[in-house]
């Protein structure tokens, strides 16, 4: 699916001066009729005898039956990303925590340009400043790893807290549910947020860290639907065109003061709606497929 | 697609999450200055700042392709897969 999902984001990169490549350990053959099929032209490398993916020693060791099915080689890649300049030297890599944590081709494109996050909904009505939603990916499959972000913009003279500041309640976005369930710890990865700056507070004598202005806070979530969903996309019925919505929940949690009043901390309910697809397990042609050895 | 590889793809999902909670749990309590500003990534492969290693490869066309054929004006993004036959 990351390969598919690639293709489709190719000219969000290309567009600031970056192009994309993946490997794989299949044969050359099963890459050049999986890319016919999802018409991929970046180059899709073969690396048949892993020695690529030892050379850079991201080889998968785990060989148990929950990571690998039973026709798989050995000398599989962990899955993630490198992203590095015309000389080859890596500017940031993108490697989930397990193997079904894969980063969007989009999340990574939103880690590298931060702006590249899509607006998903412009107004969200806060007290006391504008509020704005965005996100990585609409499209995602089970185990997609999205950034869901909060843009949060102050009027002039107010400030919000940061993490780090006694006493008040720091500015926070938390992911809380998927559709009906919610959100296990374990699939809330990285937070992002922006340098603080400090606020001297004549009252208490303190220096308090604060967010004025405009600013953008981020939450990575693995997509993890509830498992009547995971049964419905896994059905025989589920064609591959078919999609099911599934909303992600939270809340946008700040402390807003102005040079008057310090507000009482506030909780704005958020939601991004997010779009199921079917994971590709299909097999190549039977004539290609590989037998463990 | 095949049920079956449904089936063992569903049951890691299922358990084997409690060590891992356990230290999210700890992370997410001590953790949230530090992980301001920061992208989590598995520590595996060459490291931020580090050289990638020479590699040659054939694509899906029989091209052989290498580094410099194929980064662009600002660089390279490089997917590694498991795999495009599952």
């Amino acid at each position: 699916m990351q390969l598919v999902q690639l293709q489709k984001a190719q000219n969000r990169f290309r567009e600031h001066g970056l192009r994309v490549a993946a490997i794989t350990y299949d044969s050359q053959a099963i890459l050049a009729e999986f890319a016919k099929l999802h018409e991929i032209d970046y180059a899709l490398m073969s690396d048949p005898q892993s020695e690529i993916i030892r050379n850079f020693g991201i080889l998968d060791m785990d060989e148990s039956p929950n990571n690998l099915p039973d026709f798989a080689k050995k000398g599989i890649a962990l899955p993630g990303y490198f992203f590095v300049d015309r000389t080859g030297v890596v500017k940031e890599k993108f490697f989930g925590e397990a193997y079904y944590d894969r980063f969007t081709p989009n999340n990574v494109i939103a880690k590298l340009f931060p702006e590249l996050l899509e607006t998903s909904v412009p107004s969200v009505t806060a007290p006391h400043l504008s509020l704005a939603l965005r996100q990585s990916d609409r499209d995602v499959v089970i185990g997609s790893r999205v950034t869901l972000a909060a843009e949060l913009t102050l009027p002039k003279g107010t400030h919000v807290y940061a993490h780090g500041a006694p006493k008040y309640k720091p500015t926070e976005l938390l992911i809380q549910s998927i559709g009906d369930t919610p959100v296990k710890p374990k699939l809330l990865k990285a937070s992002r947020y922006p340098q603080a700056q400090e606020l001297f507070l004549p009252a208490i004598k303190e220096r308090v860290p604060v967010y004025k202005g405009r600013f953008q806070i981020e939450q990575d979530l693995i997509v993890l639907p509830p498992r009547e969903v995971q049964q419905k996309l896994n059905s025989p019925d589920f064609k591959a065109t078919d999609v099911i919505k599934v909303t992600v929940r939270g809340v946008v949690r700040y402390q807003a003061c102005d040079a008057k009043t310090c507000y009482l901390p506030t909780e704005v309910p958020v939601s991004f709606d997010l779009n199921m697809h079917q994971n590709d397990f299909n097999r190549a042609s039977e004539s290609l497929q590989e037998k463990r050895h | 697609m095949r049920i079956d590889d449904f089936a063992w793809r569903a049951v890691p999902w299922r358990y084997g999450i409690g060590g891992a909670l356990t230290t999210f749990i700890l992370v997410a309590t001590f953790g949230l200055t530090l992980a301001q500003n920061a992208t989590s990534t598995q520590e595996v492969g060459p490291k931020v700042g580090e050289q990638l290693p020479a590699f040659q490869a054939r694509d899906q066309f029989g091209h052989q392709q290498t580094l410099s054929s194929l980064t662009g004006p600002k660089g390279l993004v490089l997917l590694f897969v498991r795999s495009a036959d599952w």
